[in-house]
């Protein structure tokens, strides 16, 4: 990861001191802002290839600046968030953050997301023209309506396919279950929760190795569902 | 006070006696000139006793007066004098005409007299209503208005027992509010064997008088008095007054529940704002402590020397801070529940402040300034609770203004008294916080405040324990100078007039 540009958007100086010192160290080029209004001035000049974004921010609200960066890139967004409360991630992605990781976090856990981010959404720009989308060992034809798994066909339901199509298009990032429930199901059914994860369990059952232990559809624990290159 | 709607029997009697001594009057003072005046005037002199007496007396006077009238008229004005007997025929004309007169008259007085009573009783209804009104006014709590309720009773009805009882689901009967003589248990025995009862009802022999004014899930609230009034207006008027005041218990329990809402809604607040502050303020060091020392720990990544030390400081810097925020808490807890105790000793205020300034270290660079005589008096306080307080001072500096803004700390002694001041050329604070800004958990208005509210409130707390003074001299966008004042130590050692024996006197012992 030499030389990938990152933004850090936080307010809290040692926290960005500390944050700054260690991505430095792995080799990554860092620049940081501490508000939201220098934060999206930087975005729009630099043109980071990572955004750490901190919800706390003194100026506008974190969600608010995860809203207003996607309005015009699809730059990744990791969301630090130190509330504790789940309400606020689940708010920041569904504004189209990519990820986030609750304070405190180490170092690796930080550098782990930042890896899952930027490899995917490389990938998902490449091809976004395409009509086979691939994660992983997962090949999903989205004309045929058909899937591969290691060169397997699976016969998926009508809901499954959707589900899977459409975590397919964001690799990488967690997608909340109101996402989820409003693109596949509609918007009528955004409360309720439980179809994603009965669903989810099918398609594990027919996409996963070891469906007790996954490792391309990952929950994000009361937040919403990832799928992610294992490798 | 008491409410009535008929006449007394007093002024009845007053009435019959005016009535009859007036016509007596006029007869004794006519029969001199019976002769020489007409029947007419006669007639007329003798319609004032009848119109008086029913106005003193009331209606019930005006038969009597007319019939007294009459026959004094005719016995001793009309001839033959003596006798009942008319003897010219136009003598009826006016007997006829007076007993019309004095009829009508005494009609019209009668008339009066109803209109009269109907206003009285109109007037004690509305006394009620104004009463009661007054009552309600002036009662928050359930207790306040049953209190109220059977004063007011007492007076109203003239009951020398006046008593509110509430009936528990189970049966179990309790005297709530009282005035006057008690209820025996005989008395509360006969109320519960008759409870509910919808409306004002008389309780047999005993005179006592019990109704419903409200009730409850669970509990019916009773009005009882003794004696039971026997007049059925006075008894329309209770039934009145029993329904108006289930309306003010009424009203009274839903304001208390009110109360205990507002009360339930501010403890919810300030628990979640002590949430908030501590996921806030405990995280965020953490969240530096934690990636300082897995950087530190990580064995993969090449950390230089400078990247090292820059870690190590954080962490440091970082400890100190949440050690500032959980002693916050404590004291918070302790300001809180009044349990604060000073251990107060004579403390060098410059040593103080420059030992706060020192942990601060890097954080606050060459961006603070001390100007502290050489000379400031010692001042009597807790060293660990001021220490706190400084370093509240300036972490809301540094934390309100933008890096490196110069803050200056300063002191200087007054009159029994040192004052220190720690100002900063930030942006100042709105005018419309400034009032609130020591409040516990008060945040500011402004989108871009940081901070919990606890730091100022605990500032504010640990200066008023020791009776000291703490303010703000903010000028919106101007920097912001908090101010506080503690007493000096009683003994002073630096003197002006003569520094040499303090000094001596400070120096450890020699020992020869």
């Amino acid at each position: 990861m030499k030389g990938v540009r990152l933004l850090v958007i936080d307010d809290e100086r040692a926290v960005l001191r500390a944050l700054v010192t260690g991505l430095r160290a792995r080799g990554y080029s860092v620049t940081t802002a501490s508000s939201g209004g220098e934060g999206l001035g930087m975005v729009a000049m630099d043109g980071p290839e990572v955004i750490i974004l901190d919800l706390g921010l003194p100026d506008i609200d974190g969600v608010e600046v995860c809203r207003r960066i996607r309005e015009w890139t699809e730059t990744p967004i990791v969301v630090l968030s130190a509330d504790g409360a789940e309400g606020r991630k689940v708010e920041a992605l569904d504004q189209g953050a990519d990820d986030f990781i609750t304070k405190p976090f180490s170092m690796a856990e930080l550098e782990a997301r930042l890896r899952v981010a930027l490899r995917h959404r490389a990938r998902c720009t490449a091809e976004t023209d395409s009509s086979v989308l691939t994660v992983g060992p997962l090949s999903i034809d989205l004309a045929g309506r058909s899937v591969t798994v290691r060169g397997r066909e699976v016969s998926l339901t009508r809901t499954e396919f959707d589900l899977l199509a459409f975590l397919a298009r964001h690799p990488g990032r967690v997608i909340t279950h109101r996402m989820l429930l409003e693109a596949v199901w509609g918007p009528e059914y955004v409360t309720e929760s439980q179809y994603v994860r009965v669903y989810a369990n099918h398609l594990r059952k027919k996409i996963e190795e070891d469906p007790g232990r996954p490792s391309i559809l990952l929950t994000s624990p009361g937040v919403g569902y990832q799928l992610v290159d294992p490798d | 006070m008491h409410l009535g709607g008929t006449t007394p029997p007093g002024r009845r009697l007053a009435g019959t006696g005016v009535t009859v001594l007036g016509v007596a009057v006029a007869v004794g003072g006519l029969m001199p000139f019976r002769t020489s005046i007409s029947v007419e005037t006669a007639a007329l002199v003798l319609v004032v006793p009848v119109v008086l007496g029913v106005a003193l007396g009331g209606v019930t006077i005006a038969p009597l007066g007319v019939i007294a009238g009459f026959v004094a008229f005719d016995v001793f004005f009309i001839p033959p004098y003596g006798t009942l007997r008319v003897a010219a025929g136009y003598h009826w004309i006016s007997l006829v005409v007076y007993a019309l007169v004095s009829l009508v008259i005494g009609g019209v007085v009668a008339q009066l007299y109803k209109a009269r009573d109907l206003a009285e009783r109109r007037e004690a209804e509305l006394r009620i209503f104004y009463e009661l009104a007054e009552v309600v006014a002036g009662s928050r709590t359930v207790d306040a208005a049953h209190g109220a309720i059977t004063a007011l009773a007492a007076l109203l009805f003239g009951a020398s027992t006046s008593a509110i009882l509430l009936t528990e689901d189970g049966g179990s009967v309790r005297t709530v509010a009282q005035a006057g003589e008690r209820l025996t248990s005989a008395d509360l025995d006969l109320v519960s064997s008759r409870t509910p009862l919808p409306r004002m009802s008389p309780l047999g022999s005993s005179r006592l008088i019990a109704g419903l004014l409200a009730t409850t899930s669970g509990a019916a609230t009773t009005l009882v008095l003794r004696p039971a009034p026997t007049d059925p207006e006075q008894l329309r008027l209770l039934d009145l007054f029993a329904m108006q005041a289930g309306v003010v218990i009424d009203r009274a329990r839903l304001s208390e529940e009110a109360a205990r809402m507002t009360a339930l809604a501010e403890v919810d607040r300030l628990r979640s704002a002590l949430m908030r502050s501590v996921s806030h303020d405990l995280r965020t060091p953490l969240a530096s402590i934690k990636a300082s020392i897995s950087d530190l720990a990580d064995g993969t990544i090449d950390l230089d020397l400078d990247a090292s030390q820059t870690l190590l400081a954080t962490i440091e810097e970082e400890t100190d801070r949440l050690t500032r925020f959980v002693t916050n808490l404590l004291d918070m807890t302790r300001i809180e529940s009044g349990a604060l105790q000073l251990n107060r000793g004579a403390v060098p205020l410059d040593e103080l402040i420059e030992s706060v300034l020192v942990r601060f270290g890097r954080l606050l660079g060459d961006s603070v300034s001390l100007q502290i005589p050489d000379d400031l008096p010692l001042v009597d306080a807790d060293y660990t609770l001021v220490d706190q307080v400084v370093a509240n001072l300036v972490e809301n500096a540094i934390q309100h203004c933008p890096s490196n803004t110069p803050i200056v700390i300063s002191a200087s002694p007054g009159t029994g008294w040192v004052e220190a001041r720690v100002a900063d050329e930030g942006p100042g604070i709105a005018r419309a916080d400034q009032d609130h800004i020591f409040e516990m958990f008060y945040r500011g208005t402004a989108p871009s405040t940081r901070g919990t509210g606890i730091g100022l409130a605990i500032c504010a707390g640990v200066i008023a324990a020791h009776g000291g003074q703490l303010w703000l001299e903010s000028v919106e966008g101007g920097g912001s100078t908090f101010v506080f004042r503690l007493p000096t130590a009683r003994d002073a050692p630096f003197d002006e007039d003569d520094t040499d024996v303090v000094r001596r006197a400070v120096a450890p012992p020699v020992t020869t």
